[in-house]
């Protein structure tokens, strides 16, 4: 009968089998380094961090093309991030907002501000039904389209935001600026200024 | 009680290595598994093959000891610091506990309720009973503010159901604060984080929903006036000012049943705001006859709200063993894991009401007064305005159940209990 020994065992491995090993772990460091890599330079691409010190990455590419509900006409229509030389689109969850109610005059000064082929200001509702979605607007009654998400397409992705309103400035080339919930009068004015100083040109 | 501070288990860190067992046998080292590859593989390192067996070893030895060490000052450190809590604070609760559950035997709530049955639940394991409310066909419906579920269970107390999905939408709810039973039968439950509420059909099937961010509240009580056919929301948590800081302003908003905003009564008390007591005004309301009663903890004045949207001051507990808060909550100081039994303490400075139930002719508010026993209750007659009976007594009264019994209770506290018993009593005047 074989006792135990350390140095039976080490025959069992052969260095062909640590260097597989190696090889592997050095493998998967390389896939997972350029996933992120690739993250990182798609310019669709918003990495959030939330209050709850968790974090997570957005790629809102997704929203060109997808077709949403647009409230104030209940017709359907198609996204489309390339109509304006920068759009500006304001996630709501109705139920989970506080700030929406403070912030919603920065959107609609940037909104009635500028010609819609320079900025676009859109919402889009999410996390929520037709019926909450009907009479949240009307008692907000927003100077701005505002789209409602029934969308399965747009609910699958990894796109909408844990907390909002999170707002997202998006040029022709990409997103230019991107931010969450603004609790301080300060701040709120402060993003306003942001996106008006970010506005690309078309021709940039 | 409202929404409390959420609490953190302490992990001792470093457990994983202190369970890698080593073992000495005639003077070599023979170690588990991973040791065991590990100096298998660093013998194939050159410089490591260079060393004789006997250092190879103590090096190994070495580092076995070096990562025990390290490990024994992190749980050293670690217990040294929790000694170093302030316990202070619990103690005073405990003590206050101990001195109630002392003087059970002179408990006199069987003076005024007659015990009809005890009823365990059973089936979840509560972790926290911060709402029970009683459907007409003696259904219990149960809030765990800890756990942040609406629960159902039969009229024997075994556990039925969860009341909708956690989650963030229609049919979902983040931190349920009240469940009541609404018009045929169905349950409506108030989210407090996502500001919604969901109505359930009697199958537990997602009804409807209605948001009521729009009036700028967090709803902590809800109560539903089948004769109207409306909804009481109360609650302000984030009615804030520009800078962001709570400012306080209507308590009370009424809404019809498919949601509709009709209007917000009752605005927080200017002098509640010196000592920041936004965070402490879960009320004690009862509904009856389309007559809305209400307290805030801190006040014993009880409101009457009318069907034609009038409120009114009905009682002023003058002569009563109710003391009002004095002294300001600093929770900014208090480590999250002391913070339940700090505000625990910090209650005992006062006398917090914690329930009313119409009953009759007559209104009953209940209070903790750890006066010998947790609780004082107080019944009032209506048509003379006068408080014909006051008693002692350590059970909490949980709700006026729509099958008509009164339920208690039976625990001295209504978190961290093993089972949870609820006394069913019928009303003596």
């Amino acid at each position: 009968m074989r006792s135990f020994s350390p140095y039976l065992s080490s025959k069992a491995v052969s260095t062909k089998t640590i260097l597989s090993a190696v090889g592997l772990f050095f493998l998967a460091g390389l896939v997972s380094a350029s996933y992120f890599r690739s993250a990182r330079n798609n310019p669709y691409c918003v990495r959030i961090s939330g209050a709850d010190g968790s974090s997570s990455s957005i790629d809102l590419s997704v929203l060109e093309g997808v077709t949403l509900i647009n409230l104030g006409s209940g017709q359907r229509e198609q996204i489309s991030l390339r109509s304006s030389c920068n759009t500006l689109v304001v996630f709501i969850s109705p139920g989970d907002c506080p700030n929406c109610l403070k912030e919603r005059s920065v959107w609609e000064n940037l909104a009635t501000s500028y010609d819609v082929s320079r900025l676009r200001v859109i919402a889009i509702l999410v996390h929520t039904s037709a019926e909450e979605s009907k009479s949240f607007l009307e008692f907000l009654n927003l100077k701005m389209p505002v789209y409602y998400n029934d969308s399965d397409h747009l609910n699958q992705q990894p796109l909408i935001p844990k907390e909002t309103p999170f707002k997202t400035l998006i040029g022709r080339e990409g997103v230019l600026l991107a931010q969450g919930p603004n609790p301080k009068a300060n701040e709120q004015a402060e993003f306003g200024n942001k996106v008006r100083a970010t506005l690309r040109n078309c021709g940039e | 009680m409202g929404p409390q501070f959420p609490l953190i288990t302490t992990t001792a860190q470093g457990e994983g290595f202190v369970n890698a067992p080593v073992t000495f046998q005639n003077g070599h080292a023979v170690s588990p598994a991973a040791t065991t590859i590990f100096l298998n593989q660093a013998r194939k390192l050159s410089a490591f093959n260079h060393l004789s067996r006997r250092w190879q070893e103590l090096l190994v030895m070495f580092l076995i000891i070096q990562v025990v060490l390290v490990v024994g000052c992190n749980s050293a450190k670690l217990s040294g610091l929790q000694k170093d809590r302030p316990i202070s604070q619990s103690n005073a609760y405990s003590l206050a506990l101990q001195q109630a559950k002392d003087n059970a035997s002179s408990d006199e709530l069987e003076s005024i309720f007659k015990g009809k049955a005890r009823l365990s639940l059973s089936g979840q394991n509560i972790k926290s009973l911060s709402i029970l409310r009683v459907k007409q066909d003696s259904t219990l419906l149960v809030v765990d503010n800890e756990r942040r579920v609406a629960e159902s269970y039969g009229p024997s107390g075994t556990y039925t159901g969860t009341v909708g999905e956690v989650g963030n939408g229609p049919g979902k709810q983040l931190w349920p604060s009240d469940v009541i039973e609404v018009a045929n039968q169905s349950v409506a439950v108030s989210d407090f984080q996502g500001h919604r509420v969901n109505i359930f059909a009697n199958d537990g099937q997602f009804r409807s929903s209605f948001i009521y961010t729009t009036q700028n509240f967090s709803a902590q009580r809800m109560v539903y006036d089948a004769v109207n056919g409306c909804f009481f929301l109360f609650g302000n948590r984030w009615q804030t000012s520009d800078n962001g800081e709570i400012s306080g302003a209507d308590l009370l908003h009424k809404y019809d049943q498919n949601g509709q905003f009709i209007a917000s009564y009752f605005p927080f008390p200017d002098k509640a705001k010196s000592l920041d007591l936004y965070s402490f005004n879960s009320p004690a309301m009862d509904l009856s006859d389309g007559v809305l009663y209400i307290a805030l903890p801190f006040d014993y004045t009880i409101y009457r709200l009318d069907k034609s949207g009038e409120m009114k001051a009905l009682f002023q507990g003058a002569n009563t063993a109710f003391k009002e808060p004095t002294v300001k909550l600093e929770t900014e100081k208090i480590p999250r894991e002391d913070a339940y039994n700090y505000v625990q303490t910090w209650r005992l400075g006062w006398t917090p009401i914690l329930a009313l139930a119409r009953i009759n002719d007559h209104l009953v508010i209940e209070y903790q007064t750890f006066d010998k026993l947790r609780y004082t209750i107080d019944v009032w007659s209506l048509p003379s305005g006068n408080i014909v009976k006051s008693i002692k007594t350590n059970h909490l009264l949980l709700t006026r159940g729509a099958d008509g019994y009164i339920y208690f209770l039976d625990n001295l506290e209504n978190r961290g209990q093993s089972q949870y018993e609820i006394l069913q009593s019928i009303p003596q005047f």
